[in-house]
């Protein structure tokens, strides 16, 4: 290995924040070096420290965070923790870019994605608008936009997300840099968007010898495209080897858990034929969009759930996959009547109850359940966990006081959480435990069947499959049954029976999870199948 | 030193740490939303000194007969300058401030000949803290004499002059405080609730309700107010009791402004009813009220605390302008308003111009509940 090889070493990096009454270490101790042409993984979840530490190499932390004295970054030969900001300013863009998780806010809305573009080439580089301009495009093409000379006089909000993140991609090229550092680029897209982002990136490295820092939680991500990979855990390197050595034979306790927290398994197959506890028969949700103005007003529907129907047996979990946009939760919200279908033939445990209003509906509340996806919304951060839980127990006007409380805290037993916290807020609480206090708010009310809406999409790896293997606990004990909407395959093949894949408020298919993930029939679902899968292989 | 850092790299350490599963892990101290929002509120310095400022002033209005050096409805000279408070006399440097009474100096205007005023060195009037003057009974209960601080004799002694019936305008000021405070509060008491009421019910419900409720607003937002005012005011017969007035102040304040701060709290709500805790409260089968009471209102307050510190001050202005045009309470009611009638006639202005001295007042309430709600906006969501 030629020393001259290193285009970027760090050692020692530590990064303190100032919070209130102290400060935080964020990033303890992280060495890597980067050579050039190469892909280099930072893994972590949530909190470890890896955004923080690609930060830290831009110098672009926040004003309460310090950089440790110890730290050294050289890039390219410039030591850049005593580079003045005017010389720092100059690398980034430049020789050194960096890629954002969000390609939503990353862009600003009044520019053209054109002008946005030349900008970027223009602070580095004294060339006319036109050239500037002429190179956008050239760049756009690059990035294998469609139709990159009518992209060039859009703006972001024009574009999809993947075709943004495009964008910024090209953003991040446009002055040739030697090192890119993407920060979790396509964990805000689509499967199927996100496998091809990450070709991209793959192509543009080799074509132009880039070396490429990849900060992700994905661990099939890292194993595509990542030639060394460092975990970091608590703002450290936990183990740092190379991606095949790393895989082949993990070493430090926290990467086999990473490795581990893939889902796993299958779910148990029903026992004889079990009675239909929901069953919704041509359901139709339509919103009316208005366009133009109030003389010329247009109107058109938008058929989000299409005509479907759906039965779900006791004891049974099934799937409800597509990506975004599909109609999947507005189909499940309307099947436990969260929303008002147009119409469709809803029917729980043998009673119809499309046509109930809303009091009427009460004495079914309390046997069909909800968990929502984000934790952080979905619980009122003014009451208290007990509150929060007995909500439903006291509408429904369940046992006295005393009863409710045991059964408050039998819920967060068999949620897996203490029962010492129940005059706690839910801001103390952690991604994985709020999404845990929803569930035992769902399980309180001894439902038998439960909406979950992406439960698991929200958390970090290894907190997912803690909750996978408490839904399964969970179903094995009550004869619960689950409609699990999910966009990420690998989840349902672990958790459901049946899976019906959903496409433009449609169903493309539907059957066993085994037939559809193996054999899948339909281009849509191959597809699906393959970003979900096949970026592993 | 260089090649070593691409060596693979395990950390060893105990293994201990890992068997902390996560749902039995250590939580943060347990903080209400109370202590977080102070926690936060503390941090801000402009919020600081609002808070104290507002603190004192509350306490300033509320024992306003005690702070007053004299009574504020006795006549003396009238447009009196501000009286000199001197740490010289005829004997040199005290420590002991102290003022002299305006007398007749003997000498005459050699080309007038009128008698001329000048202060009167023989007789210092020191000022000390708790002096006896005027009686009045505090918080209207307990008879007293004892003011905070005043001149040793007990006569007058005005700070800020005294206006055109010889009253000692600081002391006006300060007893104006109570209805021109009282004025305040009880209007954006009625503007909160009715506010937050309207714009509660018309968020949450939505459709064809909010519609129109908010059709209501916006005639109320349409209403030119200023004309308003003026010709309302001028309903009133110049004979009717204070209280009439007062009354009617109010209710026209509260009439013309509710609707801003119900259009706040609507928008507040409308995000509120989509989020997902009301949705998860819909799926238990709560109860729209319930979930009005229970869910969004708590989430509501605190952005109607911090209007409601904004819109204080906004009524002590509006009250103090009305009073400037001459539709202000009247005598023997003291408020800035009235005060800030005399300031109407420019000749007067120019040749007594300590009688703008309200208006300090009026920039001080201003100030101190505007700093308040600047912190609380900060803090009211410490989440």
């Amino acid at each position: 290995m030629k020393q001259n090889d290193i285009i970027l070493e760090a050692r020692n990096i530590k990064v303190t924040f100032k919070v209130e009454g102290g400060t935080v270490e964020a990033v303890k101790n992280m060495s890597f070096a980067l050579r050039k042409g190469e892909t280099i993984a930072i893994v972590g979840e949530s909190g470890s420290g890896k955004s923080v530490t690609a930060r830290a190499v831009m110098r672009l932390l926040s004003r309460r965070a310090t950089l440790g004295k110890d730290t050294y970054i050289n890039i390219g030969g410039q030591d850049v923790v005593k580079l003045p900001e005017s010389e720092m300013r100059k690398l980034r863009g430049s020789r050194v870019s960096m890629i954002f998780q969000e390609p939503m806010t990353s862009l600003n809305p009044v520019y053209t994605v054109g002008s946005q573009i030349a900008e970027v080439i223009r602070i580095h580089n004294k060339v006319t608008r036109a050239d500037a301009m002429a190179k956008a495009l050239a760049l756009l093409e690059e990035v294998q936009i469609p139709d990159p000379e009518a992209r060039l006089r859009q703006y972001p909000h024009q574009l999809s997300g993947g075709q943004r993140q495009r964008v910024m991609i090209a953003m991040a090229l446009a002055n040739r840099p030697d090192i890119l550092i993407a920060d979790e680029p396509t964990t805000a897209l689509d499967v199927t968007v996100q496998a091809q982002i990450l070709n991209l990136i793959k192509d543009l490295k080799a074509k132009y010898g880039m070396a490429v820092i990849l900060i992700t939680h994905d661990l099939t991500v890292v194993r595509q495209f990542a030639d060394r990979v460092y975990v970091m855990q608590h703002g450290e390197v936990k183990e740092h080897n190379t991606t095949a050595a790393l895989f082949n034979n993990p070493q430090h306790p926290y990467t086999k858990r990473l490795m581990a927290s893939d889902p796993k398994g299958i779910a148990k197959p029903l026992v004889g034929n079990p009675p239909v506890v929901l069953s919704g028969k041509d359901v139709r949700v339509t919103y009316t969009l208005k366009k133009g103005g109030l003389f010329n007003a247009v109107y058109t529907d938008l058929q989000a759930v299409d005509g479907l129907s759906l039965e779900l047996k006791r004891g049974e979990t099934l799937g409800l996959v597509g990506e975004s946009g599909s109609g999947k939760t507005t189909f499940g919200q309307a099947l436990i009547r969260l929303l008002n279908p147009q119409q469709g033939e809803i029917t729980f445990d043998g009673a119809r109850i499309d046509g109930l209003k809303r009091d009427q509906l009460r004495p079914f509340r309390a046997r069909m359940q909800i968990v929502f996806q984000d934790p952080f919304s979905s619980m009122n951060p003014r009451m208290n966990i007990r509150q929060v839980i007995e909500e439903g127990l006291i509408v429904n006007k369940i046992g006295t006081s005393a009863q409710r409380l045991d059964a408050v805290q039998k819920a967060l037993e068999d949620a897996g959480m203490p029962t010492n916290i129940l005059t706690r807020f839910p801001h103390e609480f952690s991604g994985g435990q709020r999404q845990r206090i929803a569930i035992a708010r769902a399980i309180a009310l001894e439902p038998e069947f439960i909406l979950l809406d992406e439960p698991t999409s929200a958390l970090d790896l290894s907190v997912q499959a803690q909750i996978i293997e408490l839904l399964r606990k969970l179903q094995r004990e009550r004869g619960l049954s689950y409609l699990f909407i999910s966009h990420d395959l690998k989840v349902v093949r672990a958790l459901c029976h049946r899976v019906i894949v959903m496409q433009n408020g449609k169903i493309v298919e539907q059957g066993m999870v085994a037939d559809v993930l193996n054999n899948p029939q339909t281009e849509y679902t191959k597809r699906l199948v393959s970003a979900a899968f096949e970026i592993a292989a | 030193m260089g090649s070593d850092i691409f060596a693979p790299f395990v950390k060893h350490e105990d293994a201990t740490y890992l068997d902390a599963a996560p749902a039995s892990g250590r939580f943060a101290k347990n903080e209400g939303y109370l202590l977080l929002a102070w926690r936060k509120f503390r941090r801000s310095i402009t919020g600081m000194i609002g808070l104290t400022l507002v603190t004192l002033l509350l306490l300033m209005t509320i024992f306003a007969d005690f702070v007053v050096p004299s009574d504020p409805r006795e006549p003396t000279l009238a447009f009196a300058p501000p009286d000199p408070i001197s740490f010289f006399n005829k004997e040199g440097f005290t420590l002991r401030p102290q003022t002299f009474a305006v007398t007749e100096s003997g000498e005459l205007d050699p080309v007038t000949f009128q008698p001329l005023n000048s202060p009167d060195y023989d007789h210092p009037r020191p000022i000390k803290f708790f002096v006896h003057g005027y009686a009045y009974h505090a918080l209207g209960l307990i008879p007293s004499t004892t003011h905070l601080f005043g001149t040793d004799d007990g006569q007058p002694f005005h700070i800020l002059g005294t206006d055109k019936f010889g009253r000692d305008i600081f002391s006006r000021g300060i007893i104006g405080s109570r209805i021109s405070l009282t004025i305040a509060l009880i209007t954006v008491t009625f503007i909160t609730i009715v506010g937050t009421l309207v714009g509660l019910t018309s968020g949450y419900y939505g459709g064809v309700f909010d519609r129109w409720s908010q059709r209501v607003v916006d005639i109320f937002f349409a209403l030119p107010q200023l004309p308003l005012y003026l010709a309302l005011a001028a309903l009133i017969p110049a004979t009717a009791p204070s209280s009439v007035f007062l009354a009617f102040v109010v209710c026209v304040m509260a009439a013309l402004n509710w609707a801003a701060l119900s259009r706040e709290v609507r928008g507040k709500t409308l995000a509120l009813a989509r989020i997902e805790y009301v949705r998860a409260a819909e799926a238990v089968g709560v109860t729209d009220r319930r979930i009005i009471l229970r869910h969004i209102l708590p989430n509501v307050i605190s952005h109607v605390i911090v209007s409601i510190t904004t819109w204080i001050p906004q009524i002590v202005l509006i009250e103090s302008f009305l009073g400037f045009l001459g539709f202000a309470v009247k005598p023997p009611l003291i408020s800035w308003g009235m005060m800030l009638q005399d300031c109407a006639n420019f000749s007067v202005l120019g040749s007594y111009p300590w009688i703008l001295s309200p208006v300090a007042f009026v920039l001080i309430t201003v100030f101190s509940f505007n700093a308040l709600g600047d912190g609380l906006r900060d803090a009211v969501d410490p989440y």
